[in-house]
């Protein structure tokens, strides 16, 4: 590039803005309402259903494992294969309970949404504009 | 006094912000204090909605109110006077007081309810007019950049149908996406599929003399943008920047994410332009043959993220073109659907 | 020296990673957008790589040293934690198109002022999240080289604002993920050695539980050894679990997903991630009483993870296992304290100070400078306990405002605001109590060292109670509701 130095233009309002450097009060924006409100509720409902499951389930495992832990101390002293049982039940046993709790979880929204999808919506993940792939 | 009354006058306006039902109490409150009345009724088409104090026994507030509402007048069946809300010349609701007061007094307070009712209904009526505004704005597709596709299609037909066929399938990409109805915004990652159809169909015509390069992180793939804010920035710069220059022109589309911000930077290499015309061009002057898709794109972004969210754009004579754009990463309302 | 250089070359690797995360794509017939979308497992690996801090790999391993095998109940609640954030947030988040959580505030509560005190209270959980960063680091770099702490501290300020400023901040995905794989190998592959190199008769003695101290083999959290095993590990498990779905900087990266149900997918892969991760800090935790009980008379427990290699294998193999650790528990100091203080600076810059365009470069420095200072006394207290607070306040501030954001339509500007104060103050109030003094009671000692077992609840118990006390729900509040979940 040969020419001159380039200079930064803007509009005025900008540059008085910028030159200001604290945002100022906006114009709010509306917000866009689900397309089908009756049906937005149902899914609602059931992911609030699913979730308070979820939840509960999640509580009953933490609160569950170390609860028998401290009501059986017992666990101390059996071992399996060298390793007190407790110990093993707190560094490995909850992870794949976590695990297995969470897909449950996704698995039923995602069901949930499957169902009471609107009609006109897409399906799948994305947009309703125009995808490329495969077109070639 | 004076002072007193204008204070008052003002905040009933600030009682009556979200219409008559919303702010109906703390307003029959405040008009009981200014008029010293005993009680203070405020009613719309349907009945009453607030009361401040007790109405005398035996008062037909309803059969007062059918009598307002079908004369339109105001009226005085002692102790109670009644005066009608005409907001916006319609008949809208009644103000009813109980005591010893003039019908004068009663009739101006009316009016000053209807008043701030009637600056209620605008101030609701202003979002959904600027909601309107944004779509009078969107961008307008190109009649030249139309004409020039087609012609380059045409071209290609016979020398290299294959190349025709994918052209032809990138143009109706492009239609799809500007006619697309669905809300006003779109995801960058959408945007940039636009902007790259149009490439595709620019490159034909230059020959491929135009090299591109695109450098987007990942991250900011998903963040919601007003819809065709980024092609039309990039059609400026092939159309002023490329096209009048001679031998291969090249130009890079990078978007970044900083923090809470988005940065998407267009930059050619062309001919550049004067700053005063690129200052004139965004202030809204300017030729009207020049920049009308960045003063578009300019105004839409101050209208959606504030004044201090526009284009800037850093130009000189023969040093090329670099457009930016800057804005929050979120934005209430700003949601691609 | 070996251990300097490992880490000098993953902060090169780090910076180069940075740069290819934007790479220039050329124009081709087949160049997608689409396709170059972040796929989730990266996502996952990512928030798992910004999420395991030198909490989990110096931390675990030293507090298990010192005070228990119950420490683990430290990691099950930080994996926990995504359960909670892949029922509660993860979908609806990235429906909102929030990025962070006062940009929440704002879409739920159409407030722009309530954004300043989300703001303040990023700020307090990061500045509590920082500083054990920063110790760890400072801990890392002395052990290595030889510097004082504080040399060490400054040091990883300089290296973590400067890394942010040479494009940190512009695309972090990839440096995270390649940060998590970094941090799971050099922290199993020393793992792996040190339970074959060790033999049997100490495997066998690792395994064995003890008496002294007492109930260091019991599998529960007794904070302050108050006696109150069970209220401890509940508090613990209420603060971590629910902390981390109030992390500002964890939110964040959901936004980087595709769709609702992408975040939510990605939530679960983390829990795998994090799972594999979390077997292998009681590896040295264990071994380390057999080998290094030192330790902790020296008060130097946090050193463990780096101490052990040399101890059972010394010379030059011992000398490159150390520098492997070093250079985990340094990654994981960089992916985290970096991610954090992007966090921060928005915090700073964006919703408290409300300047519009960037000040973050300054917000960076000085967050990090800030986050030094706080670190430099702060030598002797445990990481996995400062860590335990971040997520304390965490948990009785933004977890209630989300949670009940998203899933409660009533939820009013009075109510959220008074909630945020009163889980904010309790938690970092109990928080600083417990670092002033020492307390006869033994129950005031849990409840003052680990707080989430009332905060939490009395935050939620604000937010409701106000909500239905005071104030109307925002307009179009159960729209914006409805939205977060509509398909």
């Amino acid at each position: 590039m040969t020419g001159t130095r380039r200079v930064r233009v803007s509009s005025p309002q900008t540059r008085i803005a910028l030159a200001r450097g604290v945002r100022g009060v906006r114009r709010p924006l509306p917000l866009p309402g689900p397309a089908d409100p009756a049906l937005a509720r149902r899914v609602f409902v059931a992911q609030r259903r699913a979730a308070v499951r979820t939840v509960a389930l999640l509580a009953l495992v933490l609160f569950g494992t170390s609860g028998l832990i401290a009501a059986l101390p017992v666990l101390d002293r059996l071992t399996v294969g060298g390793v007190p049982l407790s110990w093993l039940v707190l560094a490995t046993a909850t992870y794949p309970l976590l695990l297995l709790i969470a897909a449950w979880h996704v698995r039923a929204a995602e069901r949930t949404e499957d169902r009471l999808r609107p009609p006109s919506a897409p399906t799948g993940d994305g947009p309703g504009r125009p995808a490329r792939d495969g077109r070639r | 006094m004076t002072i007193g009354a204008l204070r008052e006058a003002r905040l009933l306006g600030t009682d009556l912000r979200a219409g008559l039902r919303a702010g109906g109490a703390p307003a029959a409150r405040r008009i009981r204090r200014l008029l010293r009345a005993d009680a203070v009724l405020l009613a719309d088409l349907d009945g009453p909605v607030a009361r401040h104090g007790t109405l005398p026994a035996g008062s037909d507030t309803d059969a007062l109110l059918a009598e307002v509402y079908e004369h339109g007048t105001a009226l005085r069946r002692p102790p109670l006077c009644a005066a009608p809300l005409i907001v916006a010349g319609d008949l809208s609701g009644c103000l009813v007081a109980a005591g010893d007061l003039g019908e004068e007094d009663l009739g101006e307070v009316a009016r000053l309810v209807a008043e701030h009712l009637d600056h209620a209904g605008l101030r609701t009526a202003r979002v959904r007019i600027a909601a309107a505004d944004l779509r009078t704005l969107r961008a307008q597709i190109s009649p030249h950049f139309l004409h020039n596709a087609l012609a380059v299609i045409a071209a290609h037909i016979r020398s290299d149908p294959a190349r025709a066929r994918g052209l032809l399938t990138d143009f109706a990409d492009y239609l799809r996406y500007s006619f697309s109805t669905q809300g006003d915004y779109a995801t960058v990652a959408e945007e940039l599929q636009a902007t790259q159809t149009y490439l595709e169909l620019q490159r034909a015509r230059f020959d491929d003399r135009l090299d591109i390069t695109v450098r987007m992180a990942p991250e900011i793939l998903p963040v919601a943008v007003p819809f065709l804010v980024v092609q039309p920035i990039v059609e400026n710069a092939v159309r002023h920047g490329l096209e009048r220059k001679a031998g291969r022109g090249h130009i890079s589309v990078s978007g970044v994410g900083e923090g809470p911000f988005v940065v998407i930077e267009v930059e050619d290499d062309g001919v550049g332009m004067d700053p005063a015309l690129a200052r004139a061009v965004l202030a809204g002057g300017g030729p009207p043959a020049r920049g009308v898709g960045l003063a578009n794109v300019d105004q839409r972004l101050r209208a959606v993220y504030g004044p201090e969210h526009g284009l800037l754009i850093e130009t000189a004579p023969d040093s090329g073109t670099k457009v930016i754009i800057r804005v929050p990463r979120f934005m209430r309302g700003v949601v691609a659907e | 020296m070996t251990g300097l250089l490992a880490i000098g070359f993953l902060i090169a690797a780090s910076l180069a990673i940075g740069v290819y995360g934007v790479r220039a794509a050329r124009t081709t017939p087949d160049f997608l957008v689409a396709s170059r979308r972040v796929g989730g497992g990266w996502n996952a690996m990512a928030i798992a790589g910004e999420y395991v801090s030198a909490a989990s790999v110096l931390g675990l391993a030293g507090l298990l040293l010192k005070d228990g095998i119950g420490t683990m109940w430290y990691a099950v609640g930080f994996t926990a934690g995504y359960v909670a954030v892949a029922a509660l947030v993860a979908g609806p988040m990235r429906r909102s198109g929030a990025f962070t959580v006062p940009d929440f505030a704002e879409y739920r509560l159409a407030s722009t002022g309530v954004r300043r005190l989300c703001g303040l209270v990023v700020l307090v959980i990061m500045w509590l999240y920082l500083v054990p960063q920063f110790k760890g680091a400072g801990v890392v770099l002395q052990l290595v080289s030889g510097t004082p702490y504080w040399v060490g501290v400054v040091l990883a300020g300089l290296v973590v604002s400067g890394s942010i400023a040479m494009g940190g901040m512009r695309s972090a995905t990839y440096v995270q993920a390649f940060h998590y794989l970094v941090k799971l190998a050099f922290i199993a592959v020393p793992a792996v050695f040190l339970v074959v190199r060790a033999g049997a008769e100490t495997r066998a003695r690792a395994l064995e539980p003890v008496t002294v101290p007492d109930g260091w083999s019991r599998p529960l959290l007794d904070i302050g050894d108050a006696g109150y095993p069970l209220l401890s590990t509940w508090s613990v498990l209420l603060a971590t679990t629910l902390g981390a779905v109030g992390l500002p900087h964890v939110v964040m990266r959901f936004h980087t997903s595709a769709s609702a149900r992408a975040a939510r997918r990605v939530a679960v892969m983390v829990i795998a991630l994090l799972g594999v991760f979390y077997l292998f800090p009681v590896v040295y935790g264990l071994f380390g009483r057999v080998l290094t009980p030192h330790l902790v008379h020296q008060g130097a427990t946090d050193t463990v993870a780096v101490v052990l290699p040399g101890e059972v294998a010394p010379g030059t193999l011992g000398g490159l296992l150390t520098a492997l650790v070093a250079a985990g528990a340094f990654a994981a100091f960089l992916s985290t304290s970096s991610g954090l203080l992007l966090a921060l600076a928005g915090g700073l810059s964006h919703d408290l100070f409300g300047s519009g365009l960037s000040r973050l470069r300054l917000a960076v420095a000085a967050g990090a400078f800030v986050a030094v200072l706080l670190s430099l006394p702060a030598a002797h207290v445990d990481i996995n306990v400062m860590v335990g607070w971040a997520f304390a306040v965490a948990a009785s501030t933004f977890c209630p405002l989300l949670v009940l954001g998203i899933w409660w339509p009533r939820l009013t500007l009075p109510g959220a605001v008074c909630g945020l104060v009163v889980g904010g103050v309790s938690a970092t109030g109990a928080a600083l109590a417990s670092v002033a003094g020492t307390y006869a009671s033994g129950l005031l000692t849990v409840l003052l060292a680990q707080p989430a077992a009332w905060t939490v609840p009395l935050a939620f118990a604000t937010m409701v109670g106000v909500s239905l006390r005071w104030g109307s729900p925002p307009e179009g509040a159960t729209r914006a509701v409805l939205r977060l979940h509509a398909p």
